[in-house]
């Protein structure tokens, strides 16, 4: 038997507080997706659950994933009139999706290096130092629509160590690793031209 | 009471043109009435008769007539060939000879003769058959004066297919009228949808109008004297007749075009999408304030009626009370000089506060056996509605103890049990006596007044001391009364961080503030306050002053002014404001319906506040 509950409101304004929440989660999702991926290459699909790349074999193809999360309010908060569980309830939705969402992107980024090669080995290489000057050897850069250098990021959890191990590495470690992003950003740069240049009519 | 069929017809001739459709259309009224679906004739008591020769149906109609009892309904139905001679109507059988048509047929007469000895309570008759108008002619010798008018005189109602000198059309094997008739029946045609039964008469109004098209014009007649009869199943009929019945009886009003269809839309939207000023609205269209009050009173009790019949069915126990006092509040003008008025609304007044009883005592007996009963399931929404809807459960109540005080009545129930559920509501829901929106102030100021002497004062006190913490700890931020659904969350937030940065949902001046400060004069908690009013400095605080409480069902009451009070300035204390109040001039309601109406009013409409009560 379905309860009577007196002074019931329309079911549009259920439905209206239900809305006004998913976007106000939407929203907080949204700025902590954007601390992993550019705004620029954030892509909107009206149509279809995959995509792909015919002009580019090298990228990858992709299908949509579904990421979901749930929250509780127990009945006895909101009785008590416990406001703050509304923040915690979209913060810790927007959370959840992050996770899911970071899964889904180096996921997806692991897949890739793999496949390409694109991997290297701290153990391997000798430590992290070793293992970063490897990683920009066989990287290569690219160049934002402004025409700058995309110099390439490191995400991870904890970075303490990566940074340390750079810190006491040698003047020439330095030198060498200078001269690297150096010639990778001259390199991309090159390969900015040419690619420019193929919007160029050919005699 | 019984109903039996007679369906003939009669395709086969042996001396004149045979015919396609009559046995199809005798068959077919036959399968439809004495179906359940769609008549009401028993099919055991029923009969079939198809291409009979004379003796054949007069054995038949004597066999029918056999099961037929004073009191019952009888229903007659032909297709076939008809004659008229010397004012005579012969229904022509499978051996009928035209020139010998007087022995060869059955003429209507020996029909009505026989429906005259058995004397059933009603008889439809229909005939779709060549020159059937002519019927008309054996009906004025039947009927004759000393013959109707009686306790036990048959109502009779005939359908014929048309006129006198006129042929009767077949269409695809069918009679053009039956086929016109066995539509309304299967309701593939609309007849009404006001009544569970439709009556000949209706139909031959269908008949009428379909059959203008063609040069057929049919003819009906009737005289009925015990009541509508019913012909068949109304597939059309609805619950709603009642509403429908008042919309319709309310057209003479001036009804505005498409006015009747919104408040169909309404009633249809009672259970989940109610909202009072939306009637509000339409009623001060369809009324304005110069209309008849005899006129309005008899709308609006048919309307609140109709209405309460369908809020009844509602999830929300409290919503046929909101319904019938949205449906009355119209009569809150014609209280002053309309004696009768003003006596209906009382006694409507005493009959909601019984049943508000009944329906908060069940809420009790609910509470006691599940503490989150009164949580309904709009999720985080019910932060913003469960104080609203704590705040309106003991302002009813409250309003029905006030009705009973003020109608002579014994209130001690109603004080007994407002001082129990109040006691509940401050042990498992003291987190939600909050201050959420403006319109929570007309029903905290009538619980206030119904409970301030009562053994429930002190419960009282502390109901109205949560309040006044709640809005000091906001700042005195609350919301408006018109406040949009879309902005609830962004109120929640900014009431749990107490800023005052969305100014849209914010009530400024507000009435609620303006309550708890009469309150806590009325209470006696003026110490206690006064350390939180320079929690609430710079907030307006303000009363709206109507000239007249007979006004208090518009919409938007133009006669009156509003009263702002802001605090700290020329308002540090609870006694201040008393002063400034008291100064204040206040109309008196001029009546016991005037006031309980406007304050039921003010509980429905919570932009209103019934200050009366304090004097």
């Amino acid at each position: 038997m379905t309860r009577r509950v007196p002074f019931q409101p329309p079911d549009s304004f259920g439905e209206a507080v239900r809305e006004c929440m998913t976007e106000r989660m939407a929203e907080s999702q949204k700025q902590l997706v954007l601390t992993m991926i550019s705004p620029e290459n954030v892509l909107n699909y009206s149509h279809g659950s995959s995509w792909k790349h015919p002009a580019l074999p090298s990228a990858v193809d992709g299908e949509m994933k579904t990421h979901s999360a749930e929250f509780a309010m127990p009945f006895r908060r909101i009785v008590d009139g416990d406001l703050s569980i509304m923040r915690e309830s979209i913060e810790q939705v927007a959370l959840q999706m992050k996770v899911q969402f970071a899964q889904s992107v180096y996921g997806l980024m692991s897949e890739t290096c793999e496949r390409s090669g694109n991997t290297v080995d701290t153990k391997e290489a000798g430590g992290f130092a070793e293992a970063f000057e490897r990683m920009l050897q066989k990287i290569e850069f690219g160049v934002d629509s402004k025409g700058n250098v995309s110099l390439p990021e490191i995400h991870v959890a904890d970075a303490g160590p990566i940074i340390a191990a750079l810190e006491g590495q040698t003047k020439e470690y330095g030198a060498r690793i200078e001269a690297l992003i150096k010639a990778k950003s001259e390199s991309a740069l090159a390969e900015e031209v040419i690619r420019k240049a193929k919007f160029e009519k050919q005699p | 009471m019984k109903h039996v069929l007679i369906a003939v017809g009669c395709d086969v001739y042996d001396n004149s043109r045979s015919l396609d459709g009559a046995e199809n259309d005798a068959r077919n009224i036959f399968s439809l009435l004495t179906d359940i679906k769609y008549g009401f004739c028993e099919a055991d008591c029923s009969t079939l008769i198809l291409s009979p020769s004379l003796t054949e149906l007069q054995r038949g109609l004597l066999d029918a007539s056999k099961s037929l009892l004073p009191g019952d309904v009888v229903t007659f139905y032909f297709a076939g060939h008809g004659y008229v001679k010397g004012n005579i109507f012969y229904m022509c059988c499978r051996d009928t000879q035209v020139d010998r048509i007087g022995v060869s047929a059955l003429p209507l007469n020996n029909l009505l003769s026989l429906i005259h000895e058995v004397t059933p309570s009603h008889a439809n008759l229909i005939i779709d058959a060549c020159n059937s108008g002519g019927v008309m002619g054996d009906f004025n010798r039947v009927l004759s004066p000393d013959t109707i008018g009686s306790a036990a005189t048959t109502g009779i109602t005939l359908l014929a297919a048309c006129a006198q000198d006129q042929f009767a059309a077949e269409v695809n094997g069918e009679g053009l009228c039956t086929s016109i008739i066995i539509r309304c029946i299967n309701g593939t045609t609309f007849v009404q949808d006001l009544d569970v039964a439709l009556d000949l008469a209706s139909i031959s109004t269908i008949v009428s109008r379909d059959l203008r098209q063609t040069n057929q014009q049919p003819a009906y007649w009737g005289l009925n004297l015990t009541g509508r009869p019913n012909f068949c199943t109304n597939p059309h009929f609805s619950g709603d007749s009642d509403l429908r019945r008042t919309l319709a009886e309310a057209r003479p009003m001036a009804m505005l075009p498409g006015t009747a269809n919104t408040i169909q839309n309404l009633y249809s939207e009672i259970d989940h999408g109610w909202v009072p000023k939306n009637l509000q609205q339409v009623l001060a269209k369809v009324l304005p304030s110069g209309g008849d009050p005899g006129s309005n009173l008899s709308f609006l009790n048919n309307l609140a009626n109709a209405m309460r019949q369908r809020a009844g069915q509602s999830h929300d126990p409290f919503r046929e009370i909101e319904v019938v006092v949205t449906c009355l509040s119209p009569l809150l003008v014609h209280c002053k000089r309309q004696p009768v008025i003003e006596s209906y609304v009382i006694g409507r007044c005493v009959d909601l506060g019984v049943r508000i009883v009944e329906i908060c005592q069940d809420i009790h007996e609910e509470l006691l056996r599940d503490e989150f009963a009164l949580l309904g399931d709009t999720g985080v929404g019910e932060l913003f509605i469960l104080p609203g809807r704590i705040t309106s459960l003991l302002g009813w109540l409250g309003w029905a103890i006030v009705v009973s005080r003020t109608s002579g009545g014994d209130a001690t129930t109603a004080e007994g049990l407002a001082g129990r559920l109040l006691a509940i509501i401050l042990d498992k829901y003291q987190g939600s006596v909050r201050a959420m929106t403006d319109a929570q102030a007309p029903a905290l100021l009538v619980i206030a007044v119904a409970l301030k002497a009562t053994e429930a004062r002190e419960n009282l006190e502390k109901f109205a001391g949560l309040y006044f913490l709640d809005l000091c700890e906001a700042k005195g931020l609350i919301s408006r009364t018109d406040m949009d659904s879309s902005f609830i969350i962004d109120f929640l937030l900014s009431k749990s961080d107490r800023d005052p940065n969305a100014p849209e949902t914010i009530a400024n001046p507000s009435t609620f503030l303006c309550v708890l400060l009469l309150l806590a004069k009325e209470l006696e908690l003026e110490d206690a306050f006064d350390l939180g009013m320079s929690d609430l400095d710079h907030r307006n605080a303000n009363a709206f002053i109507p000239s007249s409480y007979s006004d208090f069902a518009f919409v938007k009451i133009d006669d009156g002014y509003n009263a702002t009070f802001q605090i700290g300035h020329g308002i540090w204390r609870v006694a201040d404001f008393s002063e400034k109040w008291n100064g204040l001039v206040r109309p008196v309601t001029e009546s016991a319906g005037i006031s309980l109406l406007s304050t039921a009013c003010s509980l429905i409409y919570p932009d209103r506040i019934a200050w009366h009560l304090l004097d």
